[in-house]
């Protein structure tokens, strides 16, 4: 009975680490996964960017460019006071937004680089986070259309 | 029936080991597949992600193999376009792409991308990018050599020569003035100003800079800085009159190799200052395959100038004659031995859609008269003319290159709205000659020019990226399409 109950226990902290290791795996998959489409989006709109607002701050990015070669003013935002954020997305000028992404654990999501008077350089960090730990994706990307 | 159960447990405890084994393996193998799926979808992840970006490099391979056939000629055909079954293929992937071009010279490649190919496809992606000719009229009034400008002009931007600039009285220029190698006389009243309410231009530098002296007299006021330079080594003195500035009034800084009498609160005498670049008026080399339409005098033969007529400006005169109310498109006229006898006339017509004209020949655009438009209009006026030595073009006529004579007024539509109206680029290697109270948008480019009395000039953008100046096309739209 009591080798029983020790196996049985075992067996059951076996479960339960293994199902605590799938919800983790499948939250990292989640979170890697929808932090990369975001991520796809925000690069290919801000690489046909013409021109980033004044308005601009680490926390929100508009600017005007293209969608499917229409003229757009497109924003992206993190919206919340506390971790986790959410990154918000708007094609119309900021009147309505759509959730991209909810595992955000900052929200210093944008800084911006001149060169030779014009601002053509957004870097982009996202920090995701998943149940057990925070990932950090990165990219620069030049607006093709700046200053033309 | 509880006894019956302990006694078992205790006493009947056999393939226990077995049952416990399979359960373990079971939980181990769920565990296993989960761990083994989860890394096989970071890897199909992460896998897309690299196919999805390289498709666009593939797309961007034809953008650039269509830039470098359409450097070569702008008749170029696509070696693999979108409407056929033939490809374009890259190391990674395939594309097709195609292109087409515009009136006013610029051209829209649209590349599409195939990973890791077109039969069997997995990803495909669209680009399309816009070519314009590359800006090469940024001035308002250009001048290779010396410059006159006489009284109580208007010019809104800049104006640029490489000799001397004249400036009489009582002008008013929202811009700045350049002379590379010359000296800049401003005479009575004349202004340099940063912007103008009555003309809607701002924004403007008003700087006056010179590869000599500046000069004003009474009433001069030059809003922004201005800079008398002297070639490198000069030795400069505060006292020298050489690349001096004197007389009027300098708001901003002024900075001189030699002295300074003009007032000011914020003098730097004695101090150089590199002189402006001198800038050459560009070249125009006349191809047949950048204009999408052309109508060519003589109509047959290899339309260049090689291929003269002796009837070509009288051909075009009949034509404009008969078609004066209705102008548009693209025309060039090559005339055997050009000179002041064989004049195209532009005299009083009216646009109804963008107009070039390119020559040989001298142009004349009459005597006041008005180029009107029915639509917002880019007219460009080319003439390579260049008249013979020792022969003379004032403004009361002559040999000149393109002469215009008392209120030749060009459509400007709203003078506030650049989008409206006319905007004409008058280039000429030659000489232009402009007498009296002329009015338009857009600029002038001359090897010289005179222009008297009154003539109000507005600079225009659009006449910035005109075809034929060799400058070639750069990249100025790019967009990524949903197909």
């Amino acid at each position: 009975m009591a080798v029983m109950s020790i196996v049985a226990t075992a067996v059951m902290s076996v479960a339960f680490q293994t199902l605590k290791t799938t919800n983790t795996i499948t939250n990292r998959r989640d979170v890697f996964s929808d932090g990369q489409f975001a991520l796809d989006q925000l690069s290919s709109q801000v690489r046909q960017g013409e021109s980033v607002d004044a308005t601009s701050t680490a926390q929100t990015l508009r600017f005007s460019g293209y969608i499917d070669g229409v003229a757009k003013t497109i924003v992206w935002r993190a919206t919340g006071t506390t971790a986790p954020y959410t990154l918000q997305r708007s094609t119309n000028g900021g009147t309505t937004y759509v959730n991209m992404l909810k595992t955000l654990g900052s929200n210093n999501l944008f800084t911006y680089t001149t060169h030779d008077g014009v601002q053509d350089q957004v870097t982009i960090a996202l920090a995701l986070t998943t149940s057990t730990s925070s990932v950090n994706l990165t990219t620069d990307i030049y607006l093709r259309n700046a200053g033309t | 029936m509880m006894i019956s159960l302990v006694r078992r447990l205790r006493h009947e405890e056999d393939g226990y080991a077995l049952v416990v084994a399979m359960l373990l393996l079971s939980i181990m193998m769920v565990s296993l597949v989960v761990a083994l799926d989860s890394g096989s979808s970071a890897f199909r992840e992460s896998e897309y992600g690299v196919r999805w970006a390289r498709t666009l490099t593939v797309a961007e391979s034809g953008i650039d193999n269509a830039m470098v056939l359409l450097s070569e000629s702008r008749t170029s055909p696509s070696p693999c376009p979108t409407t056929g079954s033939t490809v374009c293929t890259t190391d990674d992937g395939q594309y097709q792409v195609d292109w087409t071009s515009a009136a006013n010279g610029s051209m829209t490649i649209t590349s599409t991308g195939y990973y890791p190919t077109k039969a069997a496809l997995e990803f495909d992606r669209q680009v399309r990018v816009l070519l314009e000719p590359i800006p090469t009229f940024n001035y308002a009034i250009f001048s290779q050599n010396n410059l006159e400008v006489k009284n109580n002009e208007t010019v809104n931007g800049s104006i640029y020569s490489t000799g001397d600039v004249l400036v009489h009285n009582n002008t008013t220029i929202c811009g700045s003035v350049m002379s590379a190698n010359g000296s800049i006389t401003l005479e009575n009243g004349t202004v340099l100003v940063k912007s103008n309410a009555a003309t809607g231009c701002t924004g403007q530098d008003a700087l006056a800079w010179a590869g000599g002296s500046i000069n004003g007299t009474l009433g001069v006021n030059i809003a922004g800085d201005a800079k008398a330079s002297a070639p490198s080594g000069t030795a400069c003195s505060s006292t020298s009159s050489s690349y001096s500035i004197t007389g009027g009034t300098v708001q901003g800084k002024a900075t001189a190799c030699g002295k300074i009498t003009s007032t000011t609160s914020n003098p730097l005498p004695g101090v150089n200052t590199t002189p402006p670049a001198v800038e050459s008026i560009p070249t125009f080399a006349f191809n047949a395959g950048s204009y999408t339409s052309l109508t060519c005098y003589p109509s047959s033969g290899t339309c260049g100038p090689l291929n003269t007529s002796a009837t070509a400006y009288s051909t075009f005169n009949t034509y404009e004659a008969a078609n004066k109310l209705a102008m548009k498109g693209n025309f060039a006229i090559w005339q055997a031995a050009p000179s002041k006898n064989t004049v195209v006339s532009l005299d009083g017509i009216h646009l109804t859609g963008d107009l070039t004209i390119i020559t040989n020949a001298p142009i004349d655009f009459g005597n006041t008269s008005s180029i009107t438009s029915s639509v917002p209009a880019q007219l460009v006026v080319i003439s390579t003319y260049i008249p013979p030595a020792g022969s003379s073009c004032t403004t009361n006529g002559g040999d000149c290159s393109i002469y215009m004579q008392n209120k030749i007024t060009f459509d400007k539509g709203v003078a506030s709205d650049p989008t409206d109206g006319i905007a004409s680029l008058i280039y000429t290697s030659g000489k232009l000659e402009i007498k009296n109270s002329a009015d338009g948008e857009g600029a002038l480019y001359a090897g010289s020019m005179d222009i008297k009395n009154g003539y109000t000039i507005a600079y225009n953008s659009r006449i910035a990226k005109v075809l034929g100046f060799g400058a070639g096309l750069q990249p100025t739209l790019w967009q990524e399409l949903a197909n």
